[in-house]
């Protein structure tokens, strides 16, 4: 407990304030570190997105544009409608995958009772392969001639162009699942462990099948725990640059121009650090949008347990 | 007998002019020594042949100027962006930068580098002889040259020319392409299913500008006019240098569409092309025989030749120094030796792209790299280029911008996401605001 007595024992000034609130002395570092970490850049982001801020230029000697950056987003030669379109594709298209395929391997695991710690200690490898890496190595491996092609050799299916304009996408999912699901397996597999025994026995007990015991009862149970996953994983994959990058740069033409892309391409090609923010800007209220409609949906499914 | 006089003759005069040489440089090396001994460096280059070449000469430096050198290296793309980004700052030590000629205009403008010109005239720091001025290919010292101020020294020069497959070439009873017209039409005769008929690098952004503008002047385009600033783009001659990019995307291998200068190369040295157009300083890596399964088998030749001419272009890296170094003196001394007539032998031998005039025009060399005549040709198609008033690299700060926008929409045209019109009014519109600026 933090000694405030001596605070009480001067009058006037702060003292009386801080005295009856001892909360900030525990609250106040991590207030301070967070607000210097967090809402400053961001706060310089914003008061960016309305200038016309080139690289080189002090941010205040930069011409004020108020809300031009925003309005013009869609008009110049980046669009931001067609990466937001990619983004979504890319998005969506991985997290739906990786919470089917992750639930499945996560509920094959529990009934593994000896392999199990094997197969989770080999599920980690690809998360902690740095992303730059995992970009280069996906490089060979959809090349024409490179492994994918080749497993699917194997299956007699003909080979494919993956880094083509048509499957460009579908091959980002592509690594995006086989770098992330086993994230999805890991929490979801400690998260099966733990659901209490009472309400599977007592489902049991009234007859219900293994199919029914999971849809009635473990779904609704785990569903806190995937809404939370799936936050955490739409946070990286909206932000996801480094593996675009090392395996498409953005092309070709602009089928993986994704928003990260757009934005790298907005301040490092064009200089236009003032439209880089703006993007930026609408990149995080776009996290905070998804973020806010998972925590209500996270919210509702307590109030119904 | 006279014969062998001579013989001997230019023998004794290739010794002296050695030892006399050796003698010049361990002078220079004398007088560094006594001025920064001591003096610690940091280069900030990326991974690249030219980084090997200067890589080999620095013990020898250090050992007799007792300047000691670590290399920051990182990837091609990282430092061109950590470059323009934070150049200016203080905090980042970097004495000097390994800078692409495509950059090097905005280098210049945001006060990013020393011009070189007074301390080059310096003769402890650079003495004329041993570092020899006057012997760098002239158009490769001229990208590093904005209003005569010299940004840096050319180390790395490449020009643009084509590279084919003589086993191939000879068994289909084929000889190097002189028009683009011939080109296509042995494209069609070499592709097959293994082996694409041609690579080059043509991936969305700044790399299909540099590829494209290899065809845009042979067709009778242009880019962009800087006296009159303004934007040359929307014109018939460069809708028919995309168009006929087009038409290669067939011959080339699956994927085409996204490849880059390192796939191209590999594409080569594997042997899963049959003809390259790209740059000159990736051939050393063909010819290596530990890296490359072509090295050997591979011929180079001049580019092919448009309806409005056969033109080519030089790029290149070079060496400058930051304007914030501590050490200004002592870093222009270093890549002036590096980078000095005296060790560019050594450097080419180590590995390192030709930028000096004596070592391309050497027979010797000539006999051991087969791709320096073709150099040598494209070169002077850069010249005629350069004659006209155009460069495939305009020297204005703001092409690093512009070559992005016209790499954006010109690979959404090679891709058919847009029509060749569209793409060229779009590009014109985007690079007549950027000029506009």
């Amino acid at each position: 407990m933090l000694n405030t007595n001596f605070l009480n024992k001067k009058k006037g000034g702060l003292a009386p304030f801080f005295a009856k609130r001892e909360y900030l002395f525990y609250i106040g570092p991590a207030f301070i570190v967070t607000f210097v970490l967090m809402f400053l850049p961001l706060f310089q982001i914003i008061v960016g997105s309305m200038h016309k801020w080139e690289f080189g230029k002090p941010l205040f000697d930069s011409e004020f544009v108020g809300l031009r950056n925003y309005i013009e987003l869609n008009y110049g030669y980046v669009s931001f409608g067609k990466s937001l379109l990619k983004t979504s594709i890319y998005g969506f298209g991985s997290l739906a995958i990786e919470l089917c395929l992750g639930l499945l391997i996560a509920i094959l695991l529990t009934n593994m009772r000896r392999t199990r710690g094997i197969f989770s200690a080999i599920f980690i490898i690809p998360i902690v392969i740095m992303p730059a890496m995992v970009g280069l190595t996906w490089k060979m491996y959809l090349s024409y001639d490179g492994l994918v092609n080749w497993v699917l050799s194997i299956f007699h299916i003909p080979k494919m162009n993956w880094m083509g304009t048509d499957l460009a996408l579908v091959s980002l999912i592509l690594v995006d699942v086989w770098q992330w699901t086993p994230f999805f397996v890991l929490i979801l597999f400690a998260g099966l462990q733990t659901l209490p025994k009472d309400p599977i026995d007592a489902i049991r007990v009234d007859g219900a099948n293994d199919l029914q015991t999971f849809f009635y009862v473990k779904l609704p149970l785990l569903l806190p725990l995937i809404i939370i996953v799936c936050i955490l994983r739409i946070m990286e994959i909206i932000r996801n640059f480094d593996v675009v990058f090392a395996i498409y740069q953005g092309g070709p033409g602009s089928s993986t121009e994704t928003l990260p892309i757009a934005v790298w391409r907005m301040f490092m090609s064009q200089r236009q650090v003032g439209m880089g923010s703006a993007f930026s800007f609408i990149l995080i209220l776009l996290s905070f949008f998804i973020a806010f409609i998972f925590i209500n949906f996270l919210k509702r499914t307590r109030v119904t347990h | 007998m006279k014969l062998l006089i001579k013989l001997i003759a230019i023998k004794i005069i290739f010794l002296f002019g050695t030892y006399a040489n050796a003698n010049d440089v361990d002078d220079w090396l004398a007088g560094l020594k006594t001025k920064y001994d001591g003096t610690e460096l940091v280069f900030a280059m990326t991974s690249h042949p030219g980084t090997d070449g200067i890589q080999a000469l620095v013990p020898e430096f250090t050992k007799k100027t007792g300047i000691k050198i670590s290399f920051d290296i990182m990837g091609e793309g990282q430092l061109i962006d950590k470059t323009l980004l934070e150049c200016q700052s203080p905090d980042l030590k970097w004495d000097v930068i390994m800078i692409a000629a495509e950059t090097s205009p905005q280098m210049l403008h945001d006060n990013c580098t020393v011009p070189l010109n007074d301390y080059l005239m310096d003769q402890t720091i650079a003495p004329s002889e041993p570092f020899g001025m006057d012997d760098y290919v002239p158009a490769y010292l001229s990208l590093f040259k904005m209003d005569d101020q010299i940004v840096a020294l050319p180390f790395a020069g490449e020009t643009v020319f084509l590279t084919y497959r003589k086993d191939l070439f000879e068994e289909k009873g084929l000889k190097a392409p002189k028009t683009w017209d011939e080109f296509l039409s042995h494209s069609k005769q070499l592709k097959t299913d293994d082996v694409a008929a041609v690579v080059m690098r043509i991936g969305r952004g700044w790399e299909f500008t540099y590829m494209w503008s290899i065809f845009i002047y042979p067709f009778g385009g242009d880019m962009v006019d800087l006296e009159t600033n303004t934007a040359q783009i929307d014109n018939a001659g460069n809708a028919a240098s995309l168009e006929y990019l087009r038409k290669l995307l067939p011959y080339g291998p699956v994927g085409f569409e996204n490849y880059h200068w390192d796939t191209s190369m590999t594409a080569i040295m594997e042997g899963k092309a049959a003809m390259s157009v790209e740059a000159s300083a990736l051939a050393g890596e063909y010819e290596n025989p530990d890296k490359s399964r072509t090295a050997g088998k591979l011929a180079y030749a001049p580019l092919p030749t448009g309806p409005s001419g056969a033109y080519s272009g030089v790029w290149g890296w070079g060496l400058g120094v930051k304007k914030t170094s501590k050490n200004q003196e002592a870093a222009i001394a270093a890549i002036a030796y590096f980078t000095s007539k005296a060790k560019h032998q050594e450097y080419v031998d180590a590995g390192g792209p030709v930028s000096r005039t004596h070592v391309l025009a050497n027979p010797d060399n000539q006999a051991k790299h087969p791709y320096y005549q073709a150099t040598l040709d494209t070169l002077d198609q850069a010249a005629a280029l350069y004659a006209k008033g155009k460069s495939a690299v305009p020297k204005t700060a703001k092409w690093f911008q512009i070559s992005d926008v016209m790499g954006v929409y010109g690979s959404e045209a090679f891709v058919g996401e847009r029509t060749i019109e569209d793409a060229l009014a779009q590009m014109n519109e985007q690079v007549q605001k950027i000029l506009d600026e």
